[in-house]
């Protein structure tokens, strides 16, 4: 056993104390990079999952400031009474500091992801662990901050537990990427072990070096995934989609499309006509004649968009409210009518209509499938 | 022992570090960015080259001399590598100006100023070399140049953001905030504050600002890298006056678009053009191929294909469908050799095949072409905003 003391001196302090902070740097990059990332977006296709992966990876570059100030910067020698409590240090401060920021991280991160999906039991499951986490730390540490850190413990293994989730989740769709991200997420945790006072007072400073080391590693292993990895919001939309109708002004449906095939509906005919007069009260009550943004209708399990051309409207059926089908939507109805417009609008001109099937079957593969 | 530095030292080389460490990406950020674009080596693309070899030089000067404030003790090393971190700095300005100094930029710069410029830029170096880098002189030749430079730098993306247009417009507005910014705080780490201020608290809140300000620099920066479009040379639209799509199998046109009803000097003019343009349709829709056929003849060149044609004071440029429509040839008529006229016509082809995909497979069965591809006329309109 070695006896630590804080701040840390001697001949480790600037080597650990630079590896430290490149490693905050590449977090609040990495965080950046998401930020951009988010506003670059089309303002529909805004996805939050990339605003809470901003906010979890800048949370966890002031964890690393915190770490830095309580290990480098603060004395450890308990006070009696330090500021609000009765006992007390800077370096407890500062670590208590830095897990209230990577757990209000966490959670953000956590909600913003589970409002796009459900892992476990039900949506906003682990958001709500997370959530008695952050009461169970907000309390204890008003009462004494020397004994927040066992709650710590408790939050990073539901953490480490939802990313597993997540990565389960995902693994069809990221494929070896995947790998890539389960070894950094490892990594990650073995050297965040690594640097604890637990394993350093056991191993000494030299832990704590080969722990951040192991980050960077895996902080740049992350990076190249995150650089690499294709927008979030393009996971898992195609299995919510169920149907898909192409009406036009008359309210008379071209052409429908069933991807689920235990879906079971009315008449095609039927829905264009309900979808039109629908699409026609929204418009009047609404006054979105000019609009041609996409109209949702939710109901329980079942959500309708519509989408409205200048000669088409376009209708899906999804299981859930998704950005990205939006999208898809519009760029369908438009692609349909850019092709086709004249066609059907200019009678005379000698169109197969059996084509024009084929081709809007071929656009929906291209598209949906 | 390993180097052991004083609590606040500690931390104005940590600001450093910050800056150094984001600098290098942006750097690289740059030169991926222009390796991105430069497909079909558009000279205004070296716009990215100049940005991303003056953060590289900056960089590592920055490098050199933080070690060296902060690491190095003997006074000689201390000395050369102060010298070879300003050589770096003015050198950066060098390569900056080097970049630009290039046809497409002489409607913004003068080159021959240009060119002077960086010999100009070549005295400072030498003083560099020969006068110990320590004196208060020294110091405030090294600002005043290095703010002239900066300032000629500034009026020069001024007048190139004023001169461009759209999407790249808006880009490089971003580039130019986020140069500011970034700049500026590169300057108060490399100069200033180390040679001035003695006072180490203050010194301490000039670096942590120019660290806050090198982040927002940093953010800005890597909004406008993020999607930076080809650079095409400037007014280069005006250029434009035919877009033929033609069917080679029965030299048949799919599409047509008449550029110099659109541009001439900025205005609208139609029909000035009447009776070239009725001369060029006739030679491509009835000639095209054959020519193709002849010159394959002659130079024994059956599996290649025409890319380009000079003809008075003309080009035409062809490409040719992909797989599916290989019968498809995209001629691009244009009054100058200019590689954006390639690139924008191969961007048309891409745009053209995405979208009626489905068609071109089965062309052929189609009375009413030109009305079927009518609508195309709107994407080309998108593309030359």
């Amino acid at each position: 056993m070695i006896f630590l003391e804080f701040p840390i001196l001697g001949d480790m302090r600037f080597p650990l104390l630079i590896m430290e902070w490149i490693s905050m740097i590449i977090l609040l990059e990495i965080g950046l990079i998401f930020l951009v990332r988010y506003k670059k977006q089309e303002k529909s296709l805004r996805n939050f999952q990339d605003l809470g992966y901003f906010t979890l990876l800048f949370g966890f570059s002031i964890v690393y400031l915190f770490f830095i100030l309580a290990d480098y910067y603060s004395s450890d020698t308990i006070i009696a009474p330090f500021l609000i409590w009765d006992y007390g240090s800077e370096r407890i401060f500062f670590l208590n500091m830095s897990y209230f920021s990577s757990i209000i991280a966490g959670l953000v991160a956590i909600f913003f992801i589970e409002k796009y999906n459900v892992f476990l039991y039900k949506r906003y499951f682990f958001t709500i662990i997370m959530s008695i986490f952050v009461l169970f730390f907000s309390v204890i540490f008003f009462v004494d901050i020397r004994y927040t850190q066992s709650i710590m413990y408790g939050y990073m293994s539901v953490f480490v537990l939802f990313f597993i989730n997540f990565l389960i989740k995902f693994s069809k769709k990221l494929m070896y990427r995947g790998l890539f991200f389960f070894v950094a997420i490892a990594l990650l945790v073995i050297g965040y072990g690594l640097t604890t006072d637990l394993l350093n007072i056991l191993f000494g400073l030299e832990s704590q070096m080969i722990g951040d080391i192991l980050q960077l590693i895996s902080l740049l292993t992350l990076s190249y995934f995150f650089f690499t990895l294709a927008d979030f919001s393009e996971f898992g939309w195609k299995e919510k989609t169920e149907a898909l109708f192409l009406i036009d002004k008359a309210g008379i449906c071209l052409y429908h499309k069933i991807f689920k095939k235990k879906k079971e509906l009315i008449s095609e005919n039927l829905i264009s006509a309900a979808i039109s007069i629908v699409n026609e009260m929204l418009k009047e009550l609404i006054g979105t004649v000019n609009n041609k943004d996409v109209s949702i209708i939710k109901k329980p399990n079942q959500i309708v968009m519509v989408y409205t051309g200048e000669i088409m409207t376009g209708v899906l059926y999804l299981k859930e409210d998704l950005n990205f089908p939006k999208v898809v939507l519009k760029k369908f109805v438009d692609k349909f009518e850019l092709l086709f417009k004249n066609i059907i609008q200019d009678q005379p001109i000698k169109f197969p209509r059996e084509k024009l099937f084929k081709y809007t079957e071929t656009i929906t593969e291209d598209l949906f499938l | 022992m390993l180097l052991q530095l004083s609590e606040i030292r500690e931390i104005q080389f940590l600001f450093c570090l910050t800056d150094i460490i984001l600098g290098t990406q942006l750097a690289i950020f740059f030169f991926y960015r222009y390796h991105k674009i430069n497909v079909e080596r558009l000279q205004l693309n070296k716009i990215l080259l100049s940005y991303g070899s003056i953060c590289l030089f900056n960089v590592i000067s920055a490098f050199i001399l933080t070690i060296n404030r902060f690491i190095i003790s003997s006074p000689y090393i201390m000395e050369l590598l102060n010298r070879i971190g300003y050589v770096l700095l003015f050198l950066s300005i060098i390569t900056f100006l080097y970049f630009i100094t290039t046809k497409e930029y002489s409607k913004i710069i003068n080159l021959k100023v240009l060119k002077v410029l960086i010999i100009l830029n070549l005295i400072p170096i030498i003083l560099i070399i020969l006068i110990p880098s320590n004196t208060l002189f020294f110091s405030f030749l090294k600002i005043l140049l290095i703010s002239l430079n900066l300032l000629l730098i500034a009026t020069f993306q001024i007048k190139l953001i004023i001169k461009s247009k759209g999407k790249t417009k808006k880009n490089l507005i971003q580039l130019f905030i986020g140069g500011i910014f970034s700049f500026s705080s590169l300057f108060f780490i490399i100069e200033i504050c180390f040679n001035l201020l003695y006072l180490a608290e203050i010194l301490t809140s000039l670096l942590l600002l120019g660290t806050l300000s090198f982040i927002v620099g940093f953010i800005t920066l890597l909004s406008g890298i993020f999607g930076f479009p080809a650079f095409f040379e400037l007014n280069w639209e005006e250029n434009l006056i035919n877009l033929f799509i033609i069917n080679q199998n029965n030299n048949n046109c799919l599409f047509k678009y008449n550029f110099s009803e659109i541009y001439q000097e900025g205005r609208i003019l139609k029909e000035k053009n009447k009776d070239f343009q009725k001369r060029f349709e006739d030679l491509f829709l009835g000639g095209i191929t054959g020519i193709d056929r002849i010159i394959a003849e002659i130079t024994n060149t059956k599996n290649g294909k025409i890319n380009k044609i000079k003809r008075e004071d003309s080009l035409v440029f062809l490409e040719y469908g992909s797989n599916f429509s290989s019968n498809i040839t995209y001629a691009l008529i244009t009054k100058k050799d200019l590689n954006s006229n390639l690139y924008f016509l191969k961007s048309l082809k891409k745009k053209f095949e995405y979208i009626f995909k489905e068609v071109l497979i089965d062309v052929e069965d189609f009375e009413e072409k030109v009305q079927l591809f009518k609508n195309f006329d709107v994407i080309i309109d998108d593309l030359l905003l």
